[in-house]
């Protein structure tokens, strides 16, 4: 901001306070301001020299002193303990014993005496024939007179509060070490400062404008508006931050995807996580004995332990196609295929179960259906696993379906993704083929992100479907790691509250 | 999926041919596999194979299929397998062990480093894939140096016969391997049950090995090894087979020169048999399914940059494929063949033609227009996990367990069933953001299960130095209001609220839900030290009837 732009947002009370200084020859504390009597409160004076500080056109300085006061004066006016020794010793020549002493002085107070004595150098103490006797000290006879440097300024302070200047600080310090005696308090004097800055400004014409800070319903309604003047803001000040309720980063980016997939023409299903083997694993031609179905992999229940299968029709042809690959050109896997293995109860490792439940259920041509659901793989939890998270599934199925096709639908789904450069490479997934797997140019490096292929004779023929069904799925978590700069998968599932509030829309 | 490593010098020198370390990197991919690392330092290549494809689980496999896919060779490779007299008998008392075994012999090998650190990394990658670990699959090497035939595969009892293991001095029975020796106790499980093991013995009733666990030190393979006995035992006879082919393929690949063994069982065959498989591919078929139009001749090329003979025949493609190749079976799996020899970068020229018209699912709505609302009303959404446990659905919610879907094999104490409500996923965010600032406003549309299915919920959680019961109504209220819902509110007597301050949700005399002051009991459990209000209610009863009209 430059000086011309500061002297016209300045407020009446930031006026006020320049010229106030001018007068000040240039330097005022805020009480010294206040006397000059154009401010209504001594709090308006601080709070202008703030904005002002802040505008760079003044300076506030700030110092602090202790300042000493007498506690309980009573204490004084009774003479402190020391001189009531001194007092006493010297009626009787500069000698006493200590009961002489305890005779004349209350108690408590004996041992202090005794102590100060000591520590002033106004009094020495031996021991003679099993008594303690008490001498004078010279500096001890010399005070009996005349008070002693700490009585002196304690005189002083009982005629007011002194300053730390003023005081020799080795005395307070021992006045201050005994109880109840000497109060101490803090206080900052601020000074506040023009600058050159400040001092252009006041050059360049300044006067104190009536002005009006805050717009009313009544100016408004009374058209007192009109004869007023805004006082101008400085539009950069700072404005505190406020967060909006959001959705989360993951619901954002798979309504994206939804949306793709819908003006794609496709149409989203889905269905139960828990699902028997049989939908899971048999009827995508999942051999019996295949790793993934073993208990390291794949997550079983034990409420419910198993699923009554639904359609005896297709038991029967899935179980035929496991064995002897049914009448397809297939070989099968070329063993006894266990009902009672397809029979157990898991919670689904792919949305794929989505898609082979909807074929069984819609075998004719087209088919466009796509899912974004969430899965369950025996995974223990680190930054990058998860033992649920989900999948992105698009399906096509019509007359003339081939790989060529999911390679250039691929290329369209990935491309409305924002990857302009999409790649395909041979790929095994067990129940297609051909297979492929995707990688896109992201940041200047080719990463993998989806599989796809089309499906097996063996997993479409039980279901009646007689066109290539073409498939293609991605991890949906990666991709929002990738698009939220994300390290830590944990992030997205039990989240920071400061990441949520702070997260861009776009 | 198998990660097998080569020396770039010993692959190269097996492809025959100068080929930049880069084309490698660049073509290995498009023949099917992933680059997992390259150490340019040590010359060490890893890469990860698919696990349909085991014949490449080796150096001298994937020089083939290299040397092949990069045009240096056309087609098949040819293995001869010179006919021997020497015999394996298969005792039925194997039958209801480990029913099967066949065998080869290589003889003029020699057994360098490379070609022994290659079998060994061979004989593991192929026990752990297709083997099963062991269970389906395993393979012996031996010296046949001592040995004579016939041999013998059979069955005895436990105790009955003693020799010195791999890596032992000393003879134990066949017992004491599975208790003592580690492959034994690694290996024991496959045997489990059984009254009598595997056994392999030659003509005088020398033991060469107790299949599946370990071999004997008599037939120890060294580097004076010139003559190898392979056996390979296991519970599928292709598997086995297949087994046999790829061990004996590699060594023929570094001049071992393979002979047979006549294996005796209810019917002889003779091993290994490398004789290509015949396929008969129908060209139009071929085309749909790609979406190419390539001509017989276009298409025998494509298969022979994949190690395939063929020839046009017709409509048909008179395919030859090598015995090594285990996952061929069904034509598409040849048809993919000729998608990689065409080259994957020349596919993506169609899209769909049919028309249809996309919708959401049918819940998206509902989800929808319960985000909105809840952002409107300044709650962040937190998206948490369906994995729970009791201990968070119930016990330091203060309510009575219902039936949940339950785990059997759990990753945690923490994960062992799915949840039941939202609630208490909301309450564990709010546990991780003890730490920032207050209040917090958090909310949450999705899955819980009831019984088996799953079912829409909504439900907010807010954290604050005041919250009251006042403010969860009006929320609640709001929401109810603008989902256009009638319904009436009665006192709740779930434990979880302060008693008096929860307050149950009924819509059509059904109860849907509830909201309230958390009890102090149940903010402590969860690790928090300020006053919470909750509200969760059945999103699928609030939208019934609401999602599928516009007018």
């Amino acid at each position: 901001m430059n000086s011309a732009e500061i002297l016209a947002g300045l407020s009446a009370n930031e006026s006020r306070l320049l010229l106030s200084l001018d007068c000040l020859n240039g330097k005022a504390t805020p009480e010294q301001v206040f006397e000059e009597g154009d401010f209504a409160q001594l709090v308006e004076v601080m709070n202008a020299g703030s904005w002002l500080q802040a505008k760079g056109a003044v300076i506030i300085s700030e110092i602090s002193r202790k300042i000493y006061s007498i506690k309980d004066e009573s204490i004084i006016e009774r003479g402190l303990p020391e001189r009531k020794a001194i007092n006493i010793l010297s009626s009787k020549g500069g000698v006493a014993d200590m009961n002489d002493l305890a005779a004349q002085m209350p108690k408590d107070e004996i041992s202090i005496a005794l102590g100060w004595l000591r520590r002033k150098g106004l009094a020495t103490i031996s021991k003679k024939d099993g008594k303690t006797i008490l001498h004078l000290t010279d500096s001890g006879i010399a005070s009996v007179d005349k008070q002693t440097p700490d009585e002196l300024l304690l005189e002083q302070l009982l005629r007011g509060e002194m300053s730390e200047d003023l005081v020799d600080k080795n005395i307070i310090a021992a006045l201050r070490s005994r109880q109840d005696l000497v109060d101490e308090k803090v206080i900052v004097t601020r000074t506040i400062e023009l600058t050159d800055l400040g001092r252009e400004i006041i050059s360049m014409g300044l006067e104190v404008k009536d002005e009006v800070a805050q717009l009313t319903p009544e100016l408004i309604q009374t058209g007192k508006w009109k004869d007023v003047e805004f006082r101008r803001y400085d539009v950069r000040t700072f404005a505190p931050a406020i967060y909006p309720g959001k959705k989360h980063p993951l619901t954002r980016i798979a309504d994206e995807i939804r949306s793709i997939f819908v003006d794609m023409g496709f149409t989203e299903i889905d269905e139960e996580y828990v699902q028997p083997a049989f939908w899971n694993m048999d009827a995508l031609f999942t051999p019996q004995d295949h790793p993934a179905r073993e208990l390291q992999d794949t997550f079983y229940l034990k409420h419910p332990c198993r699923i009554d299968l639904e359609d005896e029709e297709i038991i029967e042809r899935v179980c035929a196609m496991h064995e002897t690959g049914g009448d397809t050109e297939s070989r099968g896997w070329g063993y006894e295929w266990c009902r009672e293995e397809s029979e157990k109860a898991l919670l689904r490792t792919h949305t794929t179960v989505n898609t082979i439940r909807y074929l069984w259920n819609n075998p004719n041509p087209p088919v466009k259906v796509f899912s974004l659901s969430k899965v369950f793989r025996k995974e223990a939890i680190d930054a990058t696993h998860l033992p649920e998270f989900t999948q992105v599934e698009g399906i096509v199925m019509e007359e003339g379906a081939s790989f060529d096709m999911l390679c250039g639908i691929i290329k369209e789904f990935y491309h409305r993704m924002g990857f302009k450069n999409v790649r395909f490479r041979p790929g095994y997934f067990p129940y297609v083929e051909p297979g492929l797997e995707v990688e896109v140019e992201f940041k200047g490096s080719w990463l993998e992100l989806g599989g796809a292929g089309v499906f097996r004779p063996e997993v479409t023929a039980p279901f009646g479907v007689d066109y290539p069904v073409l498939a293609w799925g991605m991890g949906f978590e990666r991709l929002a790691m990738l698009r939220w700069g994300l390290k830590d998968l944990r992030d997205l599932y039990v989240s920071d509250v400061d990441m949520l509030r702070t997260s861009p829309i776009l | 999926m198998p990660v097998v490593t080569f020396d770039i010098d010993d692959l190269m020198s097996l492809i025959s041919h100068e080929v930049p370390v880069e084309t490698l990197l660049e073509r290995i991919p498009q023949l099917g596999a992933d680059i997992h690392s390259w150490d340019s330092k040590t010359g060490e290549l890893s890469i990860e194979f698919f696990p349909d494809r085991p014949d490449l689980y080796s150096v001298e496999g994937a020089a083939r299929a290299l040397r092949n896919f990069l045009k240096f060779e056309k087609g098949l490779t040819h293995y001869e397998v010179t006919e021997s007299d020497v015999r394996l008998i298969i005792d039925d008392s194997v039958k209801d062990i480990r029913p099967y075994m066949v065998a080869g012999i290589v003889k003029d090998i020699t057994m360098s480093d490379e070609l022994i650190r290659s079998l060994m990394e061979l004989q593991e990658k192929l026990h752990l894939t297709m083997g099963r670990k062991r269970a389906k699959v395993s393979i012996g090497i031996h010296d046949m140096d001592r040995i004579s035939s016939p041999f013998t595969y059979k069955a005895v009892k436990p105790h009955s016969v003693t020799f010195i293991p791999l890596a032992m001095s000393e003879s134990m029975d066949l017992q004491e391997i599975l208790e003592k020796h580690e492959k034994g106790r690694d290996y024991a499980y496959i045997l489990e049950g059984k009254d009598r093991y595997p056994l392999l013995v030659d003509n005088d009733d020398q033991i060469l090995s107790f299949p599946p666990i370990i071999n004997g030190t008599l037939t120890t393979v060294t580097e004076a090894t010139t003559e190898v006995f392979i056996d390979v035992t296991g519970t599928d006879m292709d598997a086995i087979t297949g087994a046999l082919n790829i061990v004996s393929a590699a060594m023929a690949e570094r001049g071992g020169k393979l002979y047979s063994v006549k294996v005796i069982d209810q019917q002889d065959m003779m091993m290994p048999d490398l004789e290509p498989k015949k396929w008969r591919i129908n060209i139009d078929e071929a085309n749909s399914l790609l979406g190419t139009s390539l001509d017989g001749q276009g298409m025998s090329e494509a298969l022979e940059k994949m190690g395939y003979d063929a020839s046009p025949d017709g409509q048909y493609l008179n395919v030859l494929a090598p015995a090594t190749r285990l996952d061929l079976i069904h034509p598409v799996d040849v048809i993919e063949d000729i998608a990689k020899g065409f080259g994957y970068e020349n596919f993506g020229t169609t899209l769909p033609k049919e028309v249809t018209f996309g919708e959401l699912g049918k819940d998206q709505r509902a989800l929808d227009a319960s985000r909105q609302l809840m952002v409107g009303y300044g709650f962040l959404e937190v998206t948490t996990l369906m994995l729970s446990s009791p201990q968070e659905q119930f016990e330091k919610m203060r309510l009575q367990p219902v039936e949940t879907v339950e785990i059997l094999n759990p990753i945690s104490e923490d994960h062992t069933c799915l949840r039941v409500s939202l609630v208490p996923s909301i309450m564990a965010v709010l546990r991780r953001n003890k730490h920032r600032d207050l209040p917090q406003r958090l909310f949450e549309v999705g899955d819980v299960m009831n019984g088996c299915k799953r079912r829409k919920h909504i439900a907010g959680a807010a954290i604050t130095s005041r919250t009251s019961f006042t403010e969860v109504k009006s929320l609640v209220e709001s929401i109810m209001r603008d989902m256009s819902v009638q319904y009436e509110i009665i006192p709740s007597s779930l434990t979880c609220y302060i008693e008096g301050r929860g307050a149950n949700v009924i819509v059509d005399g059904e109860n849907i839900g509830s909201f309230g002051e958390l009890h102090p009991a149940v903010i402590t459990a969860f690790e928090l030290g300020y006053p919470i209000t909750v509200f969760e209610l059945d999103l699928n009863i609030l939208t019934r009837g609401k999602l599928d009209h516009i007018a």
